[in-house]
């Protein structure tokens, strides 16, 4: 069962002089088990849109369901795991466990199946055991990003849903961050994730939601979204658009280093062909 | 976009070049006078009065709309609160509550009183540029002995301004943690102090964690705690003696009533 959106639209500050439209009639579905990427200029609407997954703001008009149900039903929360970009903003137990189990302790699960769940979420996070007594204050910035993804994790979410999951998260942190995400998805786990970094969360995406000024302008897989145009595109792609527009004969609907070169490759050794032929 | 509340709108009406501390002082009085005035006449002159002075500022009114905004729900509650628990002639009643004609008249007197002060107080802020708030503040402490106290009125008057400036920065930092509890499930916890502490705990270390890098930053880029030379010279001007005379002429004419 998946997450729909039918002609959802969505105000700030309605029916006053500074109504602003931050979504418009959004129409979408997402299944368990995709990786989707939701894109967009600041102030499209992206953050908004995550909001209304889990009922923390409600449309104005449209409907919105999470497997039949109404976000805000508790089921529906726990069918949910949101992670925020400011992981500092939600920490504040003493430990990471406590941290991590707050989550799940809030859903009504018990002690013992709680402990078995905040141990699976800190290994799915590549931190250690040995960090579970540590203040979550002492963390640098990435670790952080972990234990909030962690947090998010131990309500074994079927939609995990993050703001931005990467940006400003040091290399190592990253690839961490990555990996879990792929392993998540890989245990059929939806994952919707923000992001304006395209070179990192790129190859993991399966379905693409472009948003502009509050509407889908772009909604599709990732090859479509490679070969569609007005989308902002990863450097390789857009290199390969721009060698493309040049008259070189290249598919341009490709986005990592190795598939670059061996298209680059590929297509010199016809221009060679043909300038030996003649 | 959305601008921060009570921020510095610029323009050169007569109210942009009056001197900080005699918008300060205004601001003070009128204050004092909003909440002296009891009768419906004397709050109403007291609009009149606002909305005067707002159009000579040439302040768009979205800026009064935004510092009444966020208070809403808080004057709504004080309302109903003195409509419903001030005893006297009851209007009618429905369930267990009891309206009272009183009460409607205190709760109208204290909402318009309380929309009344974020106007005036907006309407000081946007009309004055902010490092002139602290400069003007810093004058008007400067003859207390606040040496004994180890602060200098310039450390104490940027102290007033920054925290004026915090707090649009310390909502939106509230608003974040809120939702972030929120997908944990706070809402569905069953103790109600560990609610109080995944709000109070983030924002308090949020904002000290603020605090520290605006100090830094602050420092390194060469504030030293004195006083500096200004690049406000503050001159009272005689526009600024006969505002003042004229809103004391104003103010004693309200307190007769
Ligand atoms: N709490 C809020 N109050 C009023 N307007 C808001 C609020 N949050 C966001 N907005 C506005 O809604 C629009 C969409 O914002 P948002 O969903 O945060 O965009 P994004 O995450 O894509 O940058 C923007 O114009 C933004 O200014
Ligand atoms: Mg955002």
């Amino acid at each position: 069962m998946p997450i729909i959106l039918e002609n959802v639209s969505f105000f700030y500050s309605k029916n006053t002089p500074l109504e602003i439209t931050a979504l418009k009639d959004v129409n979408l579905r997402i299944e368990k088990g995709e990786f989707v990427g939701i894109l967009g200029e600041n102030g499209a609407g992206k953050s908004t849109l995550i909001k209304l997954f889990n009922g923390i703001l409600r449309p104005d008009s449209g409907k919105v369901t999470i497997d039949g149900l109404s976000p805000s039903s508790k089921k529906a929360k726990s069918m949910i795991g949101m992670v925020f970009q400011q992981a500092a903003d939600q920490l504040f137990c003493r430990t990471i466990y406590d941290e991590i189990a707050f989550g799940p302790l809030n859903f009504g699960y018990s002690r013992k199946e709680t402990e078995e769940r905040v141990l699976e979420a800190l290994e799915a996070v590549y931190l250690d055991r040995t960090m579970l007594s540590r203040n979550p204050f002492s963390l640098s910035g990435g670790e952080m990003q972990r234990v909030a993804l962690a947090c998010a994790l131990a309500l074994r979410p079927d939609y995990l849903v993050l703001d931005e999951p990467i940006t400003g998260i040091d290399p190592s942190g990253k690839k961490e961050i990555l990996e879990t995400l792929k392993k998540v998805k890989d245990q059929g786990t939806a994952v919707i994730t923000v992001t304006h970094n395209l070179n990192g969360l790129f190859p993991l995406l399966e379905k693409i939601i472009h948003l502009q000024e509050g509407r889908i302008s772009f909604q599709g897989s990732r090859k479509e979204y490679l070969e569609s145009e007005n989308v902002p595109l990863p450097p390789i792609a857009a290199m390969m658009r721009e060698l493309k527009s040049s008259g070189i004969q290249v598919n341009p609907a490709l986005f990592t280093v190795e598939e670059a070169l061996e298209e680059i490759l590929r297509v010199k050794s016809i221009i060679e062909k043909k300038k030996t032929e003649k | 976009m959305q601008g921060p509340v009570f921020s510095f709108v610029p323009g050169d009406s007569f109210l942009h070049t009056l001197d900080p501390r005699t918008k300060l002082a205004a601001v003070m009085l009128l204050g004092i006078l909003t909440f002296r005035t009891e009768s419906f006449f004397g709050i109403v002159t007291l609009f009149v009065f606002f909305f005067a002075l707002a159009s000579i500022s040439g302040l768009p009114a979205r800026v009064f709309l935004r510092a009444v905004r966020p208070m809403i729900l808080f004057i709504i509650f004080i309302f109903f609160a003195q409509l419903f628990f001030t005893k006297g002639h009851v209007l009618t009643s429905f369930w267990i509550l009891n309206p009272s004609l009183e009460g409607l008249q205190n709760g109208l007197r204290l909402s318009a009183r309380f929309i009344l002060l974020l106007l005036f107080a907006a309407l000081m802020t946007a009309s004055t540029d902010p490092s002139a708030i602290t400069s003007g503040i810093e004058r008007m402490l400067r003859p207390l002995p606040l040496r004994w106290l180890g602060v200098n009125s310039f450390e104490l008057a940027t102290m007033m301004n920054l925290s004026i400036s915090f707090l649009p920065i310390l909502f939106e930092r509230a608003e974040r943690t809120k939702v972030a509890q929120a997908s944990r499930g706070m809402y569905f916890g069953k103790n109600p102090l560990r609610s109080v502490s995944a709000l109070a705990i983030p924002l308090i270390k949020g904002v000290i964690r603020d605090a520290e890098e605006l100090a830094l930053a602050m420092e390194s880029r060469g504030y030293q705690g004195t006083r500096r030379t200004s690049i406000h010279e503050l001159r009272m001007q005689r526009r600024d003696w006969i505002s003042l005379f004229a809103l004391i002429l104003f103010a004693d004419f309200m307190l007769r009533f």
